[in-house]
């Protein structure tokens, strides 16, 4: 994620360029820059870091200016830097491009345009699109450059650009990533949302996919890539300004939870190699014949990403086969910490900054370990430790509880164990199967975030709780633990995880008609052991809520409330059933007044050991 | 319906069984898949490796495409009646689907039309990336050189049972079905009780010739005095076979008159066996035979597995071909053989020599071969040879390995 901004109009332009992507920082806060039009010419301002204020040379310079466009960084290609920082310009200097999203097919292009000769200075997708404009371009016919250009791009894409030869103009083009625009006679305003272009006016354009258009203080003109006309209405936004950091959620946490379909979306994008039924994952650097090698796997994380290293496991164990072991990575560095000879390491860590997984990982490596990173933030330390490994693009996590990270990490993590398969023989048909129920989670995370009103019921009844147990098997087991982990987080409220058949070995004992129980059961191949464990748990006057999947009614006479999962492969399961586990702690944590975005005694990326 | 027959980039992997004819053309169960979907289809389309196509357009001619629903079947499925008659029915219900084996697709239904410009190299991949939903039953292909044989065992008499119920034979005896012109000496002694015999146009079966079925033999064969030709054997046309044979497929044109065995094996089109030789087809301990393929050592599966020799190889007298052997095309052996043998190569390792037969020498060799039967050498056979020549240079890498017995 990225936040992209476009003014044209009266006014300080430079301040206003300024705030408007101080609204978007949320989208993204590595590095910034501008590019303004001033007569015959635009100047480019770009800086490492988050928003500030520009240096006063380029303010002097830059008073002639008649708008501009802007932008707030969430690095995906290249890493955090002056030089990789937008706008990006053409050989010549005169176009100028911002840029949200990801272009799939940016390295041929980028190596098409080097072998004629174009001087590329940074390493991102969005350098591209300038010099494919600047190719077009014939000195007269922007749009058309802007088209042909359009034309040629794969990926996602919100994009706002600018040329010293068509002052008063800013060219927008829309696909995937979100991009509103507005004018009034006396301004033009565009930015990746409303939030940003709701202190100008509140009625916004939202371009739609496959639009580009040319936006003037006098009008908005759209066509889509077919190159007919397009027309839209403008709508008037309804949310508060001081809403709008957060996009109109009360919380970082929910305004996540919900980004989840999308961020899902954005860990499978272009990595789905549907051609020869795998995983694309070139950051990875492992030939099919080096992962044929391996004998084993061990994965270092700490908190939420241990629980997904465990799910990881299970993943990884049943579809390659390959044993898995999974660390506490300060249990790795001060333990015995062996690395096995022809194996893996892997490490998680949704900051790249976490110190006891940086420190396991780096006694790995000492040993000689070969290893991979999952990271959410680019050029983190574990992603430069690593020099190899997969970025989750889930976009900046503000929320302490992690919750689209997790998700995301699964996502990772079943891309992963489906490239270990096929190079280890899985046969088509189940990585085709694979492929169709990964393709299919966007749609059934939107479908449980629609039942977010059942959830806040079983919060509600858990609330007042002071103990609370999950139970789950197999992959749910670790899910129980991430189901707990949370509702301590953010609510304050003891509780644990445990696998469901351990129940009896102990902790049975604890279950009264004050501790409520959360049973994960929307695996089928565990489901009848589960319903026992439910019966154990009713027959002492125990609680239960369960998570169930569709369709099943095993619970439905033993629970007091049931939640429904659409039907998913076994292994792909927590990825959905973590969305009501979110949930519930959260609305737990609103009913018991906590901070939900800052909770007591925690920090977002624990950066010591 | 249209149907297209396309090779995938892993049909390689069967090794001679392709090198010299294209997947779709491979005798399996007594028939060919091309022949198979020529029944069931109305137009037969093929996309097959380039260098292939001048000559098996001859015999093999595929037709023009129409828009509409294709049926994309791959050539190295196995040639089973049934697999052929499911597939049929799963595509006249007009909606698409894929139907896998292994890792190779093995057919696919796409109901708005054949994929423009399709070649080996990405027939698979664009079928796959067009996502159909997977039917429920995988149909099986032939991946590895002795694939033919486990499968040929299997749907053998399936196939023999389509073949008599075209009408083409007449039964002469019980279960014993005869074409045209058949002559069978009387002093030939056929057994058809465990399966039936069937002798295509102008077969001829000499005396003291021994037949148990079910087996088949091709137009214009010729089952030599005294030979032993026992069940699930597939002839070709215008082969000569004696000595002892059983579980065997013999392509088109080959040769194998004299004493010696040959059983659980593939031979291809235009070889000759000279007298004496023979193959193992169990190993001493009984165990399952392993086959060297492509650098790796794959398990067969099988407990019976003689050889596959490709087509235009010949052996010199009392040749012996030790269990699980792979030999290439235009390969020459002699004595011993206790080693896959590359194409084009002159295996006489137990006699301390391992060369290259040159491509020149074999284009001799089929010149002549093919004068034998009235058949003329083309451009496009030469140019075929030449090509399969170059496609198999890397193999003869291996003649240079260490020699021992």
């Amino acid at each position: 994620m990225c936040g992209i901004f476009g003014y044209v109009g009266q006014g300080d332009i430079l301040d206003i360029l300024t705030e408007g992507i101080r609204r978007l920082e949320y989208r993204g806060y590595d590095s910034w820059g501008l590019a303004v039009g001033r007569p015959g010419t635009l100047s480019v301002f770009r800086r490492k870091g988050r928003v500030e204020g520009m240096s006063p040379e380029f303010r002097r310079e830059a008073t002639d200016a008649w708008g501009g466009i802007a932008h707030t960084r969430w690095a995906t290609h290249g890493e955090p830097s002056e030089r990789n920082a937008h706008p990006h310009t053409d050989a010549t200097g005169r176009i100028a491009v911002v840029h949200n999203g990801v272009i799939e097919n940016f390295e041929p292009l980028r190596s098409a345009l080097k072998a004629k000769g174009v001087p590329f200075k940074s390493d991102t997708d969005t350098e591209v699109i300038a010099h494919l404009i600047a190719r077009f371009y014939d000195g007269a016919n922007l749009r058309a450059a802007f088209l042909k250009a359009l034309r040629v791009l794969d990926g996602a894409y919100a994009i706002a650009m600018t040329c010293a030869d068509c002052p008063g103009e800013i060219w927008l083009a829309r696909n995937s990533s979100p991009l509103v625009a507005a004018q009034t006679g006396e301004f033009a305003v565009a930015a990746s949302d409303a939030g940003a272009v709701v202190p100008f006016t509140r009625d916004v354009v939202y371009l739609g996919d496959g639009e580009f258009g040319r936006l003037r203080p006098d009008g908005l003109m759209l066509w889509n890539l077919a190159d007919e006309p397009v027309e839209r209405e403008a709508k008037t936004v309804d949310f508060d300004v001081a809403d709008m950091d957060r996009g109109g959620y009360t919380h970082f946490m929910l305004k996540e939870i919900h980004e989840q379909p999308q961020t899902i979306v954005n860990a499978m994008r272009g990595r789905l190699d549907r051609a020869n039924a795998t995983a694309r994952l070139d950051g990875l650097g492992l030939t099919e014949s080096a992962v044929r090698d391996l004998r084993s796997v061990r994965i270092l994380a700490c908190g939420t990403s241990w629980h997904a290293g465990l799910i990881g496991r299970s993943m990884i164990e049943s579809m390659a086969r390959l044993p898995v072991h999974v660390d506490y990575a300060a249990e790795f560095r001060y333990g015995a910490g062996l690395v096995e000879r022809d194996g893996l390491v892997v490490a998680i860590s949704q900051s790249g900054e976490t110190a006891d997984t940086l420190a396991a990982l780096r006694e790995a490596k000492r040993q000689g370990a070969r290893v991979e990173g999952i990271c959410n933030v680019v050029g983190s330390s574990v992603a430069r430790e690593c020099g190899a490994g997969l970025y989750l693009h889930a976009g900046p996590e503000l929320g302490v509880a992690s919750t689209k990270a997790f998700t995301s990490q699964l996502v990772v993590l079943s891309l992963f164990s489906l490239f270990l398969a096929r190079a280890c023989g899985m046969p088509l048909s189940e990585a085709v199967r694979f492929l169709d129920a990964l393709e299919a989670l966007p749609e059934q995370a939107e479908a449980m975030l629609k039942k977010s009103a059942d959830t806040e019921g079983i919060a509600h009844a858990m609330s007042g709780a002071r103990n609370a147990l999950y139970i789950g098997r197999q992959y749910e087991y670790p899910l129980a633990l991430e189901g707990a982990l949370k509702l301590k987080e953010v609510s304050y409220i003891h509780a644990e995880g445990i696998p469901a058949a351990e129940l009896k070995h102990g902790p049975i004992a604890l279950i009264d008609p004050e501790m409520p129980t959360v049973v994960l059961g929307a695996q089928s191949a565990v489901l009848d052991k589960m319903t026992t464990n439910v019966r154990e748990i009713r027959s002492r006057g125990g609680r239960v809520f369960a998570v169930a999947r569709e369709g099943c009614d095993a619970f439905d006479a033993l629970a007091e409330r049931v939640l429904a999962l659409p039907s998913a492969p076994d292994a792909l399961t927590p990825i959905l059933g973590a969305i009501p586990l979110q949930l519930i702690a959260y609305y737990a944590a609103l009913e018991r007044g906590c901070d939900v975005d800052r909770p007591r005694n925690l920090a977002k990326s624990v950066t010591v050991e | 319906m249209q149907c297209v027959l396309f090779e995938d980039s892993f049909t390689r992997d069967s090794g001679p069984l392709v090198s010299a004819r294209p997947a779709f053309a491979v005798t399996c169960g007594v028939s060919i898949l091309y022949e198979a979907a020529r029944r069931r289809f109305d137009t037969v389309g093929t996309v097959m490796r380039d260098y292939l196509a001048p000559v098996c357009n001859r015999s093999f001619p595929a037709d023009e495409l129409q828009t509409g629903p294709t049926l994309y079947v791959n050539a190295s499925l196995v040639p089973d009646a049934a697999s052929v008659r499911r597939l049929a029915q799963l595509a006249d219900r007009g909606e698409g689907f894929m139907a896998t084996h292994g890792d190779r697709v093995a057919a696919a239904l796409l109901p708005d039309g054949p994929l423009p410009d399709a070649s080996p190299e990405n027939v698979a991949s664009r079928l796959l990336e067009t996502k159909l939903p997977l039917a429920s039953e995988e149909m099986p292909t032939i991946d590895y050189p002795f694939d033919v044989v486990k499968y040929h065992l299997e749907i053998f008499e399936r196939n023999l049972g389509t073949l008599i119920e075209s009408g083409r034979f007449t039964e002469r005896a019980k279960n014993v079905y005869v074409g045209k012109d058949v002559s069978i000496a009387e002093t030939a002694v056929l057994h058809a009780e465990e399966g039936p015999i069937v002798l295509d146009d102008n077969a001829r079966v000499m005396d003291f010739a021994y037949l148990m079925g079910p087996l088949y033999v091709g137009k214009g064969s010729r089952i030599i005095e005294r030979s032993s030709v026992k069940e699930h054997v597939a002839v070709g046309h215008t082969c000569k076979i004696g000595g002892e044979v059983e579980a065997s497929i013999i392509e088109d044109y080959s040769n194998k008159q004299h004493h010696g065995f040959l059983g659980h094996s593939y031979v291809g089109s235009w070889v000759n066996l000279g007298a004496g030789t023979s193959n193992s087809d169990l190993k001493n301990t009984y165990g399952e035979v392993r086959v060297g393929v492509g650098g790796r050592v794959v398990p067969s599966g099988m407990q019976f597995f003689g050889c596959v020799i490709g087509d235009y190889s010949k052996a010199a007298i009392n040749t012996s071909i030790f269990t699980g052997k792979v030999i290439g095309v235009c390969a020459v052996l002699y004595g011993f053989v206790t080693t896959n043998v590359p194409s084009f190569c002159n295996y006489a390792r137990s006699f301390g020599q391992v060369s290259e037969v040159s491509i020149e020498t074999a284009l001799q060799m089929q010149k002549r071969m093919f004068k034998r039967r009235d058949v003329v050498q083309t451009p496009e056979d030469e140019a075929l040879l030449r090509a399969v020549y170059e496609a198999t240079r890397d193999e003869r890498g291996m003649a240079a390995e260490p020699l021992s017995l």
